[in-house]
């Protein structure tokens, strides 16, 4: 029983933490045709920009400002002057995308080394309870509750505000958007930037709940991000939440009973799901 | 609006409305109070996702939308398309009220739709204007009307 | 006239490279121009997808690996001699040919992005299984093996590896120039025309997925020869994004591309990581690589061979008074 709320605890957490890469993806793909391959170079900015500030000030809440400014503004820079110039053509647009992600890669690597580094919890977030016989672990909760409230602003956003509607909207037809005289750059860039700085959030929630970090760790998370893109269907939050939960409890699981195959199964379900239904189970574009 | 009306289809009706009034105020109410007056429907289905929507309703949709979106000119592809003659009456009705603030061009094949409520006319054919000048003077040239349009 | 300049170049180049060893006695230089080689044809065979067909791949190290782990297995289960040498290379041809074709099957299918996202997806897959399955690959920490005594001469070798280069040139060439090959640059200029042409683009997509994942496999079996060692780095994305690099810098939808990419990717290397000593800034030399490569998808997306190549075609067209189409 210890073990099972333990892995679930686990599950949930990791899987809020794809949540937070893949929205933004999913966002990204669904309104702008965009798949960023840098997704996961974002990802590690986050959690390197918010360890970095961390250690400078030893406020937590410092470090995650911190990374999500970081994640903000090389969001920025990046849809300003790198997507933007090569929208509509797709393969220039995988190619760049790819090649940020390597000179991101690379940057860390010269900002902080190529070193692994560690990653405090914070001490008020550290330990855990103790429920009955169950342990919960603070900060797990602490990522868990975190992503259900970016969960409920994101729906709060897409779904209550004109500015969500335009973006609903946008995923279902950019052009009809513009020819009723909106902005569509400016709502790209927006949707880029939020996805931007979902992501570097990511990072910086993760680094303590794995308790370093290292360049390695955006590129690895990016593809479970895919994974969860694909099975969630492009464009669909409530795809990617539910697709996330899924491989973020299966790998938790996974992990404990079957080690090895952790990976393969949630590939196994992306390439299901290709073969299946290769919009997602909740796609709006195929 | 083109000829598919270009509506979002996974959004309800009243979604696509309110997308579509750029700035909310009480003038842009107005107007969306009198088009949901002209076409009660889109009312009684006002929470429904536009794309369930019947043919001709997804054109009511699309013509109100157009007409509570501010815009300087407004390009209309076909609007009668489909439609029960009343509904294209009030169709009319509708593009005659736009006509007041927005430059309109209309592509029509309905000739009696485009002599009421157009003010100028081009004849298209094969990607020429082979025709054109003010809708008064072709509704009593009964010569071009015959020429061009193979009408009486 | 034209036409003779440019073939007098390459003839030249080759004839210097195979008197090279004769010349020169630097052990280090023989050893890059080998690299080179053997990186060359790595690129070439990544060239075939982007340039020529137009699929872009993450996943390419999965087949290098593929050909380097075959001769690190099988050299180090089997007696070392030469059969066992060609045996073990071709076990990487085929296994690339079969992953490359049920890859190409899942995906080539769908749309690009899914195709990159996969690929990517799988040589992750790849990295995890070589690390874990250590009682046969060792994991991460990788193992040497032995080959036959003649490969293991570095001129001997540098000879094997530069005509192991020509000639699958001359055969990717043929290949582009085939049938096959002109359905696939239909390919990458207008899909939908050519499926309606009455091709399946699918089966020429996956043509091309093989042919490519094949050439890949071959380079990556003269890379574990050459360091008679194999770990897990071989199946990287770093290792894919060096192909990505030298055939996007070189030129794509040009063959020659690939080679003069991995020429200078490979010298540039060598030259910074040696003036690493003098500042470390130069461990990170593949930010700029990086940095070019992104400024020449956005600006040259032929590439250096292929501006070259597209501002000859200008010239001539213009001279016969005549705009002609234009690769890309």
């Amino acid at each position: 029983m210890d073990i099972v709320v333990n892995l679930l605890l686990n599950g949930l957490a990791t899987g809020m933490l794809i949540f937070l890469l893949a929205a933004g993806l999913t966002l990204i793909f669904g309104l702008m045709d965009v798949l960023n391959f840098s997704h996961g170079g974002l990802f590690a900015w986050g959690a390197y920009a918010g360890v970095w500030m961390f250690a400078l000030t030893g406020s937590f809440l410092a470090s995650i400002a911190g990374a999500v400014i970081a994640g903000v503004v090389i969001g920025y820079i990046m849809e300003r002057w790198i997507i933007r110039p090569v929208y509509g053509n797709h393969l220039q647009q995988i190619l760049v995308t790819m090649g940020v992600m390597l000179v991101l890669g690379e940057l860390l690597k010269v900002f902080w080394g190529p070193n692994t580094i560690n990653a405090p919890v914070p001490s008020y977030l550290s330990g855990s309870w103790q429920i009955g016989g169950v342990i919960l672990i603070k900060y797990r909760l602490f990522i868990i509750i975190v992503g259900l409230i970016v969960y409920l602003a994101l729906h709060f956003l897409l779904n209550r505000t004109k500015l969500g509607l335009v973006v609903r909207a946008g995923v279902m037809n950019k052009e009809m958007i513009q020819a009723l005289g909106y902005n569509i750059k400016r709502i790209f860039t927006l949707v880029f930037v939020l996805g931007a700085g979902m992501a570097a959030l990511g990072g910086v929630l993760f680094a303590p709940y794995s308790g370093a970090v290292f360049s390695e760790m955006g590129l690895q998370f990016a593809i479970l991000a895919f994974i969860v893109v694909v099975i969630g269907g492009m464009g669909s939050v409530k795809g990617s939440a539910l697709a996330s939960l899924l491989v973020g409890l299966s790998g938790a699981f996974m992990a404990y009973y079957l080690p090895d195959l952790s990976l393969a199964v949630n590939m196994l379900l992306m390439v299901f799901v290709l073969l299946v239904k290769p919009s997602g189970l909740f796609g709006i574009k195929g | 609006m083109p000829e598919d009306q270009g509506i979002f289809h996974d959004l309800t009706v009243e979604e696509n409305m309110r997308i579509s009034i750029r700035k909310a105020n009480e003038a842009a109410m107005t107007k969306q109070e009198w088009i949901l007056n002209l076409f009660p429907d889109l009312k009684t289905y006002w929470h429904r996702k536009s794309g369930n929507l019947s043919g001709g309703q997804k054109q009511m949709l699309a013509i109100a939308r157009a007409y509570v979106n501010d815009n300087e000119l407004l390009l209309i592809d076909e609007p009668s398309k489909g439609l029960a003659p009343i509904v294209v009456e009030n169709v009319m009705k509708s593009i005659e009220q736009m006509k007041l603030n927005t430059t309109v061009l209309l592509v029509e094949q309905n000739f009696f739709m485009a002599s009421t409520i157009g003010d100028r006319f081009y004849i298209v054919d094969e990607g020429r204007i082979v025709h054109h000048g003010a809708m008064k003077e072709l509704k009593e040239d009964k010569e071009s009307r015959q020429k061009y349009l193979g009408i009486a | 006239m034209l036409r003779l300049r440019w073939t007098i170049l390459p003839v030249a180049v080759v004839l210097l490279l195979l008197s090279f060893p004769e010349l020169n006695d630097s052990r280090s230089l023989l050893i890059l121009l080998t690299k080179i080689f053997i990186y060359a044809v790595f690129a070439m065979s990544y060239d075939l997808l982007l340039g020529y067909t137009g699929i872009v791949s993450f996943g390419h190290a999965m087949f290098f690996g593929i050909g380097a782990y075959s001769v690190g297995i099988g050299m180090d289960v089997w007696k070392n001699s030469l059969g066992t040498l060609l045996l073990s290379v071709l076990i990487g041809v085929v296994a690339a040919a079969v992953v490359s074709y049920f890859v190409g099957i899942l995906s080539l299918r769908l749309k690009s992005h899914f195709y990159a996202m996969l690929t990517l997806a799988f040589s992750g897959l790849f990295v995890v299984a070589a690390e874990k399955m250590r009682s046969v690959t060792n994991g991460a920490d990788g193992f040497p093996f032995a080959v036959p005594e003649f490969f293991m001469d570095r001129t001997n070798f540098y000879y094997i590896s530069f005509v192991f280069m020509i000639v699958v040139f001359l055969l990717l060439r043929r290949f582009t120039r085939s049938p096959v090959g002109k359905v696939l640059q239909a390919i990458r200029e207008n899909e939908q025309r050519t499926q309606s042409l009455g091709y399946e683009v699918v089966h020429y997509k996956i043509i091309a997925s093989v042919v490519a994942g094949v050439a890949a496999a071959l380079s990556g079996s003269m890379y574990a020869i050459t360091l008679r060692f194999v770990n897990t780095t071989v199946f990287t994305m770093d290792i894919t994004i060096m192909a990505l690099l030298m055939t996007i810098i070189g030129g794509v939808g040009t063959l020659y591309g690939g080679i003069i990419g991995a020429a200078l990717i490979e010298y540039a290397h060598e030259l910074l990581t040696s003036l690493a000593k003098v500042h470390p800034i130069f461990e990170r030399w593949i930010i700029f690589f990086g940095l070019l490569y992104i400024i020449v998808v956005m600006i040259f997306p032929m590439g250096i061979v292929g501006t070259i190549k597209r501002w000859q075609t200008h010239r001539k067209a213009a001279a016969l008074g005549k705009r002609e189409g234009l690769p890309w």
